[in-house]
């Protein structure tokens, strides 16, 4: 077809030199944050959060270090898959697979629910739900630092579920320090409020104005 | 000494030389304008998302890759702005002022646009915007569908496949010119 009538188009010299002009202001400022400082810094707020939350638990209940202790392996499958999702999430295309990742965090949540079968220790007084609301509430906070983070990228749906699950491993590390139910509940009330924060993370990211576009 | 490359020119930049950015946007803004001329068409939003682009590019230099293909890293940048713009724009939430009222863009003399050049814009514009970013990269830009497919992220059979579905409409679309 025809398209060297396009590549031969005359370009607008002008309106690239106001683009230009009006970059200046940008570059006389400061690099911006880099993506790994983005990467530490959510995964800090999130289990920053989910450590002082551990704390308070320590010192109003007394279980809650011999269930710690219990939940060990889970803890550190939480830490794993909130990591390797956040890397995923905020860094540079081809330095971890997105798909690989995905998986990775599906396996995590199944290891959880696997692990709870192995040792559930006690049923609760309290409804099931409480679990969801504390795992949503706690999660708020992790799930905006994940967004800002996640507008200094261009828009991309499977890593925004990504950076909702690191969001999301919030809420888990407490749950394994602060609940000793049965899998069923681990699998409906944590691992629900769990993908809802992903789901979360993945419909308000679409919307969100970008700071850039860069993949 | 030879001219430096832009792959040099970037990694300068990265490291602090503004004026390695002038230089590498000095070469490479005309591409860029004429693939989002292609996508955009609107000569105001053209400018826009070139500078969006461009901006993308000073605010995100720690995301490129040292050593990469500038070029299409840039190109996915404004594949990338243009898409979302045009998302936007579709979901009728772009070009709103705070009123809610359509704003009123600053009216520019078209570029010179002989008949053949605006058959074919119109014709890509008619495409749906996944074949068009593909035909204009592939044909337009030369990039093989290979580098289209890093451009844009995606699979370079469904760079194929896109490319295949546009060019069969383009060719209705255009079916009375000549050397088809």
């Amino acid at each position: 077809m025809k398209f060297d009538e396009l590549k031969d188009s005359a370009f607008d010299p002008a309106s690239l030199e106001r683009s230009l002009a009006a970059l200046e202001g940008e570059l006389a400022k400061p690099p911006p944050r880099s993506w790994r400082a983005d990467v530490a810094l959510l995964l800090a707020v999130s289990w920053g959060l989910a450590g002082a939350m551990t704390l308070v638990l320590f010192f109003t209940d007394p279980g809650t270090g011999a269930l710690a202790l219990r939940h060990l392996p889970a803890l550190g499958l939480l830490l794993g898959t909130g990591g390797l999702a956040a890397f995923a999430a905020l860094s540079p295309p081809g330095r971890l697979p997105v798909a690989a990742a995905l998986v990775a965090a599906g396996l995590g949540l199944s290891g959880l629910v696997f692990l709870r079968a192995l040792d559930t220790t006690a049923a609760s007084t309290l409804p099931p739900w409480v679990c969801t609301l504390s795992h949503l509430g706690t999660d708020a906070i992790p799930l905006v630092i994940a967004l800002l983070c996640l507008r200094r990228s261009a828009p991309h749906t499977p890593r925004a579920l990504l950076a909702g699950v690191a969001a999301g491993s919030c809420g888990a590390l407490i749950g394994e320090v602060g609940c000793g139910q049965s899998w069923q509940h681990v699998l409906l009330f944590h691992g629900g409020a769990w993908a809802l924060i992903a789901l979360a993370s993945a419909v308000i990211a679409r919307r969100l104005k970008r700071f850039s576009y860069a993949p | 000494m030879g001219e430096a490359s832009n792959e040099e020119l970037m990694s300068r930049f990265c490291t602090g030389d503004s004026a390695a950015f002038r230089t590498l946007f000095g070469r490479l803004g005309p591409m860029v304008q004429r693939f989002l001329r292609s996508m955009l068409r609107e000569p105001t939003l053209v400018e826009d998302v070139t500078q969006t682009t461009f901006l993308s590019v000073v605010r995100s230099r720690d995301r490129y890759t040292p050593g990469a293909d500038v070029a299409r890293w840039v190109l996915s940048i404004a594949a990338n702005a243009a898409r979302d713009l045009l998302r936007h724009r579709a979901l009728g939430v772009e070009q709103l002022s705070s009123t809610g009222d359509a704003v009123e863009r600053p009216s520019q003399a078209p570029l010179p646009d002989p008949g053949l050049r605006r058959r074919l814009e119109d014709a890509l514009q008619a495409l749906p915007e996944s074949q068009r970013e593909v035909v204009v990269l592939h044909k337009v830009e030369g990039l093989t569908f290979e580098e289209v497919a890093g451009v844009l992220g995606i699979t370079s059979t469904a760079a194929r496949i896109r490319a295949h579905r546009g060019y069969g409409r383009l060719k209705e679309l255009l079916v009375d010119l000549e050397g088809m």
